[in-house]
């Protein structure tokens, strides 16, 4: 990882929180700024940052760079928690909610895993099939829950979406202890992850304990994105796209990418974030609208991109 | 086929012929359901939604199902003249009931308290209590004139009607409410009925009072810089208004009015 | 002393006998041909030397030591694997990949060093692609990204290389360079143990011969005497005028 490249991206970043700092409909009230923006701002940085990081692993776990951090069933555990926590009306506020909405993610995680390991293998198709069954499930009982109780249901909606608004700063400082910690974790197993990508065959003789490393891994992924998911809801599109523009801008090293993924989706969630603050002002839109908004033109770009370029 | 089927169903079903006042009404709004009881109609309803629980007596009535979702069957098994749904919303249910030869009437979206009157008029006339209607009408006016605010003192509010930072546009009937009741909305301004409102907005504009119906205080207490807020310091964040009260405009708008207009003289 | 040794080895899958007392061993600048038709064990006796499975009878013995005694680090510097078509989903350059076979010989969370970077350049340059060090691996030729995984398994320092099928979907003149490559580094003292279904490219390259039919040996001699029209015939259930024009 050269330093250069690595300056030049802390400095991007600091450009981006300085930029959604000053945005927002209430102009550039150093009063707001500080009490209001500052920890949203941050909050975006580290939900990005976390979700971006879990993109990455999880693309090079299953070998497949259209894997988001959501595959593995995180979001809809932590969904089906948020409704359970609205189903027993503890809001934002209650340090209980956070731990059904992280429980819910990190259960549905496991309940995936535990489906397609067979054999104590698990593949990595298995655990997509798995992922999107426990997903289904969940998703329905979510959606179960918000036709039997409208009122009980809506506030469900909004956090279903993903926006970055109010929270509890315990919640926040846990959220940077895991963000932190998990982008380093990641980045010291850089080496594991670059081989289990390029082919479970030779990864056991190459060293790597594979069915071990995917166990650990997983649970990492799924640590950070229900953090993330915790604290702002299911933020879509910044744990697909984010990894992508890393590896192409800084090369597919995992050590690396995941110090880059992290910096590139924070600097990106804080500018949705402020272009959701801004946009439509004083109406807010949530932040995964944006980030959605910002999915297609990606798409569009990766199909005219022919796979295997030359980097650099 | 078809047209045996279609023959069939129109036998069946005791189909009052045109120009006659339905007597079996089937309302799919709480508001309407109010407004049918006002007109002194209420036992030709026949089925109400699930959350029609004014007046008391609607709660008895059969339940056919959400606004959003009603119950097709359960409707057309009650055989109802005449059904009441709102024009504002998903209309899959209503076309559905009028293919299946219901007559539905679809009313016009309330965006100012004023549109009362309009939908009074209307589902009076459909029940043929035009009459009774215009009776309503006069009554309501006189109601909503006496509960309303005349003084000079009026309070800027910042209006929320659920948790996310929902709040109510210059579109919607609530702000027109709390207008009457001597509350200028700040984003009466906003041509939405409803948006999620930005908190450093409501910051900046320091409303002197926070109208929350059947809100959580202590939440809206807790939000960054809310402690600066003028309506928190004087202790104007009125969560504890009647939810289903502001949440409909019904004949009992009058006395949301004056509820709410009581509850902000504390503050002038 | 021999690199890898076979002794009455048996193994079955859920009581199907796949190799059935099989003896044979690898020595120092020996190249080591398997042929034999598909089902014939050629696979599971490459994942037994792997170490990924235990025999169930006979034992397997790598540098004089029983295989199955030996820590991971300890089987990697013995004998390393070279896959076969594998697919990478990302970008990483030949020396990326090349690099990775130096893995086995670093604690989990340290990273490469730079007599890990040379050693990786070596390989590379032995199997005459140094100039690719900085290509994509997905963007040069299928037979140049064989030679990259060859080098991978190179860096490592193993004296033992062990290849699945390497050349079965290379172009011809890939299949011929892959088996040059192959056989120069066996004059500087590698050894390999290649399964191919390229019977007369192996055959050629190759020092030795192990022709499997049914899980047993029915061949195990110099490479060129193991194309003998009967044998092939034998082992792949042919008529022997078809299997003559094999060899």
């Amino acid at each position: 990882m050269s330093s250069g490249k690595a300056a030049a991206a802390l400095l991007g970043l600091a450009a981006c929180a300085a930029l959604a700092l000053v945005s927002g409909p209430a102009g550039a009230d150093p009063d707001i700024i500080l009490n209001i923006r500052l920890p949203r701002v941050l909050a975006a940085a580290l939900v990005g940052a976390a979700l971006s990081v879990a993109g990455a692993i999880l693309q090079g776990v299953l070998k497949n760079p259209l894997a988001d951090p959501y595959i593995i069933g995180t979001s809809s555990g932590a969904m089906a928690g948020a409704a359970g926590a609205a189903w027993l009306g503890l809001g934002p506020l209650s340090p209980l909610f956070y731990l059904l909405v992280g429980g819910g993610g990190l259960g549905a995680t496991a309940a995936a895993y535990r489906l397609a390991r067979i054999k104590g293998r698990t593949s990595g198709v298995a655990m997509l099939l798995a992922g999107v069954a426990v997903s289904s499930f969940l998703a329905a009982l979510v959606m179960l829950l918000v036709s039997l109780d409208r009122g009980r249901g809506l506030p469900l909606l909004s956090f279903l979406l993903g926006t970055v608004r109010a929270f509890e700063p315990a919640a926040l400082a846990a959220l940077a202890a895991v963000t932190l910690a998990g982008a380093a974790a990641a980045a010291l197993l850089g080496r594991q992850l670059d081989i289990l990508s390029a082919g479970e065959e030779g990864a056991t003789r190459l060293g790597v304990p594979v069915e071990r490393m995917k166990l650990v891994l997983f649970s990492l992924a799924a640590l950070l994105t229900a953090a993330a998911v915790a604290v702002a809801g299911a933020v879509g599109f910044v744990g697909l796209i984010v990894p992508h523009a890393a590896r192409r801008l800084f090369g597919p090293r995992h050590a690396g990418l995941a110090f880059y993924s992290a910096v590139c989706g924070a600097g990106f969630l804080m500018l949705a974030d402020a272009l959701a603050r801004t946009a439509a002002a004083p109406a807010e839109l949530p932040a995964g609208v944006i980030t959605a908004l910002a999915g297609a033109p990606f798409f569009l770009f990766l199909l005219r991109r022919s796979p295997g370029e030359d980097r650099r | 086929m078809r047209i045996i089927c279609a023959f069939l169903i129109g036998i069946m079903s005791p189909l009052p012929a045109a120009g006659e006042a339905p007597e079996r009404v089937v309302s799919l709004l709480p508001s309407y359901t109010e407004t049918i009881f006002a007109l002194g109609a209420g036992e030709r309803l026949v089925g109400v939604s699930n959350f029609c629980n004014r007046p008391a007596a609607a709660a008895a009535l059969p339940r056919v199902g959400d606004y959003f979702n009603p119950d097709i069957e359960r409707i057309y098994a009650l055989k109802p003249g005449l059904v009441f749904d709102g024009d504002w919303k998903n209309s899959a249910a209503s076309e559905r009931l009028s293919a299946l030869g219901l007559k539905v009437v679809r009313l016009p979206e309330e965006r100012r308290a004023s549109d009362l009157y309009r939908t009074v008029r209307m589902i009076a006339s459909e029940l043929g209590l035009a009459k009774e209607g215009a009776e309503l009408n006069a009554r309501l006016k006189k109601d909503f004139s006496g509960a309303a605010y005349k003084g000079k003192r009026r309070l800027t509010a910042y209006i929320e009607v659920d948790a996310g930072g929902w709040s109510a546009g210059g579109a919607s009937f609530l702000s027109s409410l709390a207008e009457l009741a001597g509350a200028d909305n700040i984003f009466a301004g906003e041509k939405a009925g409803y948006f999620q409102a930005s908190w450093e907005t409501v910051v900046e504009a320091d409303p002197a009072v926070i109208v929350c119906p059947g809100g959580d205080a202590a939440e809206i207490k807790a939000r960054p810089m809310a402690g600066r807020l003028r309506a928190v310091r004087s202790g104007a964040v009125l969560c504890g208004l009647d939810r289903d009260l502001f949440a409909r405009l019904t004949p009992s708008s009058p006395s949301a009015v004056k509820a709410l207009r009581e509850a902000l003289d504390e503050f002038r | 002393m021999r690199l890898l040794a076979f002794e009455g080895v048996s193994f079955s899958y859920n009581g199907k006998s796949a190799i059935d007392g099989l003896s044979f061993s690898v020595g120092r600048g020996e190249l080591l041909s398997v042929f034999g038709p598909n089902g014939s064990g050629k696979s599971t006796l490459l994942r037994l030397a792997c170490g990924a499975l235990r025999p169930g009878t006979g034992s397997i013995k790598a540098g004089g030591r029983p295989l199955a005694g030996l820590a991971p680090r300890e089987q990697a510097a013995l004998a390393a694997y070279v896959p076969s078509e594998p697919y990478v989903p990302f970008d990483f350059t030949a020396l990326d990949i090349a690099l990775m076979g130096r893995s086995p010989l670093l604690r989990w969370w340290r990273d490469y060093r730079p007599e890990d970077r040379e050693a990786a350049l070596r390989a590379l340059d032995a199997c005459g692609i140094a100039g690719l060090a900085g290509r994509g691996i997905n963007s040069i030729s299928s037979g140049e990204r064989q030679l990259a995984f060859l080098a991978q398994a190179l860096a490592g320092g193993a004296p033992l290389l062990l290849l699945d099928e390497p050349t079965s979907h290379l172009d011809l003149k890939y299949r011929s360079a892959f088996f040059g490559t192959l056989a120069a580094l066996r004059e500087g003292g590698l050894s390999a143990i290649v399964v191919s279904h390229d019977l007369r490219l192996a055959a050629a390259y190759s020092t030795s011969a192990l022709v499997l039919s049914g899980g047993r040996a029915l061949f195990h001699g110099p490479a060129g005497e193991a194309l003998a029209p009967e044998l092939l015939a034998r082992a792949y259930s042919m008529p022997p005028e078809a299997a003559a024009r094999l060899a």
